[in-house]
Parts: structure tokens; sequence; C-alpha cells
């Protein structure tokens, strides 16, 4: 199928950026969203441990790409690590802007509205503890678990998404995950 | 940083990815399992709550945003409802040169396009063409009947053959269900992003311009209700051009053509509303 072929090579996360922009046709653009929006909004809600903002993030994402494509910005060579940097980026900006609400109570309690991660998750304590813990790692650590435990990532498309080798990344996720242990008290 | 025990915590995350249980797991490194089976359990949890799955909503709903704004950025209207009437009929009278200079091969291979498909543009324009050349009014009521039935035909093999297109048809509100209405036969998803013109409810005739999607339904990005002409196809077209004050002739067509499209039986073609202002890319 035409559509297919078209397409295969953005699968493969190389692209051409102006090729891409001959191909804002809703079928193509459905075939890029189909296959990255899971992902996305996975990596996206594991950072916020909100749904709701995932969903307006991760479909945010997207518009960003298409516009970015449309203006001769889009990625060059890889889409998926530009759809994830850019993903990082505003999720960066929505926990600023939650910070700066003075007053406002942090939305660790979220997760516990949603009906698929109490399905997943042992109790309501352990699962505020985790989004809770989680914000207090740094960026590149965040990240590196929600592309590994999130996304679903491989270590190694992890590596290529992050733009650093196999071995930065496991000693990145060791960290982090030492530092999520570390915050949440369990130490043993 | 002990490269041995990084290494081994990424042998035991792969373990339990491929199901391994966490013991089994440690068991591969027996050094450092005290050391890794915290972080391990952590791991687990973590796993567990990336895994959850994502809501069907929310994957609906962020598609059609989407599309809407590949559809905004190429600088395509949403609604060719919109679309000036001089602009269509310079496409129909170009059609009608193209024709006469022998294009009727491409006129056959139009015959059975679909929404999306290269040859589609040119199958409406020719539909265009038709509707402006048909005098006789009860003529022209007929094919734009025929049309109809055509378009929801396409969004039918549309939505069998699991197609993402932009689609627009009019049809009959016939039953609400959890997620929208039935027209027509086509399952129509309306939410928070439909823009909705009128009221919705059974029996009412509505225009709907929206995205078809793999599951069987279409996605509206807008329904509108179409406002039938107390004065229209019911009534005599005799009495009604009769009834029409003169200075009618006079006024510009309804923008949206909905009224005038039903009523028009005055006969006066220079007055003849775009008939065919649901024609789609």
């Amino acid at each position: 199928m035409i559509a297919q072929s078209i397409l295969k090579p953005i699968f493969l996360g190389v692209m051409d950026k102006s090729a891409l922009m001959n191909r804002l046709d809703p079928q193509a653009v459905a075939g890029i969203f189909d296959r990255y929006y899971p992902q996305v909004f996975r990596f996206v809600r594991y950072r916020l441990a909100d749904e709701y903002q995932a969903e307006d993030i991760a479909s945010e994402v997207f518009v960003r790409l298409l516009e970015a494509i449309q203006a001769q910005r889009g990625p060059e060579r890889n889409l998926r690590a530009w759809l994830f940097s850019t993903a990082s980026h505003l999720v960066n900006d929505q926990m600023r802007s939650r910070y700066r609400r003075q007053g406002e109570q942090l939305r660790d309690s979220h997760p516990a509205d949603d009906p698929h991660l109490d399905e997943h998750v042992q109790s309501r304590q352990e699962r505020r503890a985790l989004a809770a813990g989680l914000r207090k790692l740094t960026g590149e650590q965040q990240n590196v678990l929600a592309l590994r435990f999130g996304a679903g990532f491989s270590l190694e498309e992890t590596s290529a998404i992050m733009k650093k080798n196999v071995n930065s990344v496991k000693q990145l996720q060791f960290r982090a995950l030492a530092a999520l242990q570390r915050t949440l008290g369990v130490e043993r | 940083m002990n490269r041995k025990l990084v290494a081994a915590l990424e042998d035991c995350l792969q373990a339990l990815q491929a199901g391994a249980t966490l013991e089994q797991a440690l068991a591969e490194h027996p050094a450092f399992a005290a050391r890794l089976r915290p972080l391990l359990e952590i791991a687990v949890m973590e796993r567990e709550r990336g895994n959850a799955p994502v809501p069907e909503n929310a994957g609906t709903r962020s598609r059609v945003r989407v599309l809407a704004a590949a559809s905004r950025l190429r600088g395509r209207r949403f609604s060719m409802m919109d679309r000036p009437v001089l602009r269509r009929l310079a496409v129909s009278l170009a059609v009608a040169v193209f024709l006469l200079a022998g294009g009727s091969g491409l006129l056959s291979a139009s015959a059975t396009s679909l929404p999306g498909e290269l040859l589609y543009p040119f199958k409406r324009s020719v539909e265009d063409l038709r509707l402006v050349l048909t005098v006789d009014q009860e003529k022209k009521v007929e094919i734009e009947d025929q049309l109809y039935d055509l378009r929801i035909d396409e969004t039918d093999t549309l939505l069998e053959e699991n197609r993402v297109v932009w689609v627009d048809f009019d049809g009959i509100l016939e039953q609400q269900t959890g997620s929208g209405w039935v027209v027509s036969g086509i399952p129509v998803v309306i939410d928070a992003q439909t823009e909705v013109e009128g009221v919705l409810q059974p029996g009412a005739q509505v225009e709907v311009r929206g995205v078809t999607q793999t599951g069987g339904q279409v996605l509206a990005e807008r329904i509108r209700v179409e406002e039938r002409d107390q004065s229209g196809e019911d009534g005599d077209p005799e009495e009604e051009r009769d009834a029409t004050p003169e200075a009618d002739q006079d006024d510009p067509p309804d923008p949206t053509g909905q009224e005038s499209d039903r009523s028009s039986d005055s006969g006066d073609d220079a007055e003849q509303p775009d008939p065919t202002e649901t024609d789609d890319d």
C-alpha cells in the first residue's frame, strides 16, 4: 500500500522533513499519530501522574510537530527523539506552572482518580509516594524512567532518544532508581 | 559507580520484562541481590504504573485535534460549506472546458473515486457542473437526492475499508447513541470539540463534517441542523413563485445555501443558490 511505503521511513525514525510536509494529509498524519501517540501519552502520564494533562500535552506534541514542519524547522533525522524531547519540554513547563500556583495543592492524588491505575498499583499510598518521589529526581532521571517504564522503550531505544550511549543510560537509570528508593525511604 | 552492579540491574530489568519473577532475576546475580532487590521492587511498581492502558477517549479526542491542526496548517477550510460560490462555479467551468476538450476517460475513471483519492475533487466538480446545468427543478432535486445517497455510500465504503479521511454528508438523525448519533445509518461520534449548530433531535436533517475512524464511526468536527424552509418542497412551485417578492431576486444568495437549496422553485436560474455547498476536497 502506498501509505505504508510512504510512512515506512518515518516509522524507522529517519525522515525527510520536506517530504513529510507533503504528506500532511489526514492519512499520513493519522499514521504518525497512531504510531507514536500511545508512547508519548504514557511518557507524559508517567511524569505528571495525571491523565487529563497527559492527554492535552501528548496531543500538543503532535500539533507542535506539524507546526514545526510547516515552519521548516521540524526534525531532521530522528522523529521519535524529537517527539519525546518536545514532550519533555512541555512536561517541564507544566511542572513549573504547577509550582508557580501558590497555595494550590500539587495533584499527587490524581492517580487515585484514574481507574486504570487502580488496577495496576497496590495502594493509593504507594502511588502518591511514587509520584511525589519521582518529582524529586532530576529531569534526566525522570526522563529515563519515563522512557523505560512509562513509554516502555528498551535500553537501546532509550539511548537513541536521549542521545546518550547505552552505558550512560544504564548508569542514569541506576541512579534514578536509587534516588527514588532514597526519597521513598525504603533503603535497606 | 560499580559497573557490574549497574549492568546487573539492567540484566534483571530485562529478565523481568521477559516474564521472570523477581527471585528468578536476582538468582542470576546473587552477589548483588541485596542491593538490587529494593531497586527492582520499585522498578516493578513503576513499570506497572506506566503500563496502564491509554484511555480510548483520550486518544480519540487527541486524534481529532491533531488532524484538525493538520488540516488548518495545510490551509484547508474545515468546512466546504463556507466556500465561495464563485470559486466553485469557476471550478465547474474549468471542468466543463476540460470535458469539452476530451476528458471523458478521466470522467469515467473518477466516477468510483472516494474522498481522499486523487480524482475525487474532479468527481465532485463534475457533480457541481451537472447540477448547475440542470434547469428543471424537479430533476435538480432528484439529482441532489442521488448525491446525498452517494455521499452516504462513500462514507460507508471508507468505514468498511478502515480509511481515515475527511468526509461530509447530509443525513437524517435516526437514533441517539452513547457517543453520538446514527445519521442515515452512519454512526457519528460527537465529543466536546464537535461544533454543533442547532438542536439535535430524531428526524432532523443534518449536515455532518468529520473524519472517518478505523472503529467504523465518523468523528464529527461539525454537525449542523438544516432548517427546512417552511414554504419549501411541499408547497406549490407556482404559488411559491407568485408569493415571492420581485425584490428577492436581487438578494444575495444565502451564504449557507440551505434554505434556498430546498425551496428554490422560482425557476430563476440567475439566482439559483449553490446547490452543492457540501462539496469536499
